[in-house]
């Protein structure tokens, strides 16, 4: 080992390459013009990339705007539709409705209870009243019913009995 | 080269105003180590001069992404090792390698003026040239360019311990060519 240690230290750190005269000289100015070049190049490359990019969401946000009028358009229409065709109300407004006519259709038949309560008992005081009544005051109520009736259109309230 | 200077290069390299006086004093500082890294390698002088040009052009315009976690100086070596792989893997190297190892080692070695130190040297380099890539370049970077093996090891993102038997493997084949040759 050691033997090829000196020997290898006898070879030496020499190569048997050649390089042309004056290349150190001439390589890094070389070098240099042409690293420039290369990133002008890059820089110009990325510009180039950058335009198309930026470009290219120009026409995604122009396409956009192109296309919403035309969607809001049919959504409009779509509501138009809906709106007309009321079975497809939905359900909650179709209830909400239905109680509101249940209450009022309460509220008049109550109306139209009390009344006919009413007019059964005006009914009643005119039976009891008519039974007491003799025959020619009879007579003499159904001319002047008669009469009045000529006159004008008269309700049971209007009557006047005395 | 001294931290200090290293520190000056990257200083002036990464000021705008001073980056192309920077450029040439780094070309001037490291070129010849890295032509002769590249130059054992690929043994042509055309292509280590293009190896080398495309390996300070790379420097050029990423001297801003160096963050000085490493020496300087490893990482040029770095890229020139990168560029050299490169190299190999697209001009397909081991196939040619053969041939061009042939062709330069004959040429040298048939040369009537070559004196007897210049044969042994060319024999030397026959030697390292049997060996394969990756040996080649843990014995080069160590014979010649005399760097630690810590240094080696961020150059070829390798252990030191793998770099060492590595080195090891490369030496015994070494002498046992010289000795079948002698």
């Amino acid at each position: 080992m050691i033997d090829q240690e000196s020997k290898f230290h006898r070879i030496g750190k020499e190569l048997p390459y050649q390089v042309p005269n004056d290349f150190f000289e001439r390589l890094p100015e070389k070098t240099l013009q042409l690293a420039k070049q290369r990133v002008e190049k890059r820089r110009r490359s990325q510009n180039v990339i950058r335009f198309f990019a930026a470009m290219s969401v120009a026409a995604a946000v122009l396409f956009v705007f192109l296309l919403a009028p035309q969607r809001d358009l049919k959504t409009e229409h779509q509501l138009v539709a809906l709106l007309k065709d009321t079975s497809t109300i939905p359900l909650e407004k179709k209830s909400i409705t239905t109680e509101h006519q249940a209450g009022t259709l309460k509220a008049k038949r109550t109306v139209v209870e009390n009344k006919t309560t009413a007019f059964a008992l005006d009914d009643e005081k005119v039976e009891e009243l008519l039974t007491s009544l003799s025959d020619e005051d009879l007579l003499l109520l159904t001319a002047m019913y008669t009469a009045e009736d000529l006159e004008g259109e008269s309700t049971p309230e209007n009557i006047n009995i005395n | 080269m001294s931290k200090k200077t290293e520190a000056e290069i990257l200083a002036m390299v990464q000021d705008p105003a001073k980056r192309d006086a920077g450029f040439l004093l780094l070309m001037n500082t490291y070129q010849k180590q890295l032509y002769w890294h590249i130059r054992r390698l690929v043994l042509s002088h055309e292509d280590a001069e293009d190896i080398l040009q495309e390996t300070f052009v790379l420097v050029y315009s990423h001297i801003s992404t160096f963050k000085g976690e490493s020496q300087l100086y490893t990482w040029l070596y770095r890229i020139a090792t990168n560029e050299c792989n490169r190299y190999f893997r697209k001009k397909e190297f081991r196939l040619q390698h053969e041939e061009l190892l042939s062709d330069h080692t004959s040429e040298l070695a048939a040369g009537s003026e070559l004196e007897n130190s210049e044969h042994i040297l060319v024999k030397f380099q026959q030697a390292i040239q049997q060996l394969p890539n990756k040996q080649q370049m843990v014995f080069n970077l160590r014979y010649y360019d005399e760097l630690p093996y810590e240094d080696i090891a961020q150059i070829l993102h390798t252990s030191v311990g793998t770099l060492r038997t590595s080195y090891h493997f490369a030496f015994e084949k070494i002498k046992q060519y010289l000795a079948d040759h002698d």
